[in-house]
């Protein structure tokens, strides 16, 4: 399977969490919710995003259908130990890959049933 | 001549049936023209990624809006000191919703004012118990979870909607008043986002609460069926 490039674009918003190999460990993700409006290439204001880093400096980012911090309070009793609430939440502005359906085609996140 | 005292009786309020103990809520159609640019008559209605909607926190997906309209008619609670409201809906497995307050009238542009209980916007909290609860009263009604779909379950939470919230007996009373009537929004979207329009389909939907067994099932169809309703 091939994989899709995106534009690359800054995102505004507000870091709500992240995900990490360990509590100390680098951190493999962050849930993102944009403060403004990228559309129509980039992301609607109010959307989520989970950010994957790919390495320090590539980051690439997707939609997710998460609501806000219940839904990283889920993943951390799917996942214990590796999802971490920033709250208050901390202001965001990142260079990302913008791949808003996705890279792949599966690449589920713990979400609710 | 010896005067005796006694203490007097409470006054005692016994709820002998289950049908005494209840929070009743009813179904009906929707009434509020134009929230969310869901007309009156509209139950189910699948749309296209959209402009921003305050409260619609889907408007960048493809979604299928779920409403309809309910009524809580005045009643004493007799036996219910505090009660969360629940509601479960009948999904595909693929999608998931998020609900919004519920609305009592529509307001600027395509927005909705929002029923207030305990002087707050009453919200919603995913909760699967609520889900597992309509699986097993559904299925007592010896129907099956069709395959492929699953009951979304919900209770009234803080406006964070993070926490269960539980209405106290005088604050249910207060918002009842004469009896309530507004209309409850939910949208489904894909579970992984993805570009496709999402097919309008039936929706079963549980109304119920966690104080009482009073529960009440209804179907709400993409095309309003023609008849009595």
């Amino acid at each position: 399977m091939t994989t899709p490039k995106g534009e690359v674009i800054e995102i505004h918003g507000e870091l709500l969490g992240v995900r990490r190999f360990d509590p100390n460990g680098e951190c493999t993700a962050e849930i993102v919710r944009v403060i403004r409006e990228e559309r129509p290439i980039g992301p609607a204001e109010n959307a989520l995003l989970v950010v994957e880093l790919l390495s320090p400096s590539t980051k690439r980012a997707r939609y997710i259908s998460w609501i806000g911090y219940y839904d990283i309070e889920e993943a951390q009793t799917v996942e214990p130990g590796a999802w971490f609430l920033i709250e208050p939440p901390r202001a965001y502005q990142c260079l990302v890959e913008w791949l808003p359906f996705g890279w792949t085609e599966m690449q589920l996140l713990p979400n609710h049933w | 001549m010896q005067s005796r005292e006694t203490t007097p009786e409470p006054l005692e309020l016994t709820v002998d049936s289950i049908y005494d103990k209840a929070l009743i809520i009813r179904p009906r159609l929707p009434l509020i023209d134009g929230i969310f640019d869901v007309r009156a008559d509209t139950l189910i209605a699948s749309h296209t990624p959209h402009s921003r909607i305050p409260e619609h926190l889907h408007d960048h997906l493809p979604h299928m809006h779920i409403r309809y309209g309910f009524e809580i008619p005045p009643q004493s609670l007799a036996g219910i000191d505090a009660a969360a409201l629940e509601v479960a809906m009948l999904v595909q497995v693929a999608h998931r919703v998020d609900c919004n307050p519920i609305f009592v009238a529509r307001g600027p542009s395509s927005t909705g004012i929002c029923l207030k209980i305990a002087n707050q916007d009453v919200h919603w909290v995913h909760n699967d118990d609520v889900g597992r609860k309509a699986t097993e009263l559904f299925e007592a009604t010896g129907r099956q979870v069709p395959e492929g779909y699953y009951f979304s379950g919900f209770q009234t939470s803080d406006v964070e909607e993070r926490r269960v919230w539980r209405y106290s007996r005088e604050d249910l009373l207060r918002a009842i008043g004469r009896g309530v009537r507004a209309d409850q929004h939910f949208q489904a979207t894909w579970r992984e986002p993805r570009e496709d329009f999402i097919s309008p389909y039936d929706v079963i939907i549980c109304l119920s609460d966690d104080a009482s067994s009073f529960h009440t099932f209804f179907r709400l169809q993409p095309t309003v069926s023609l008849g009595a309703f």
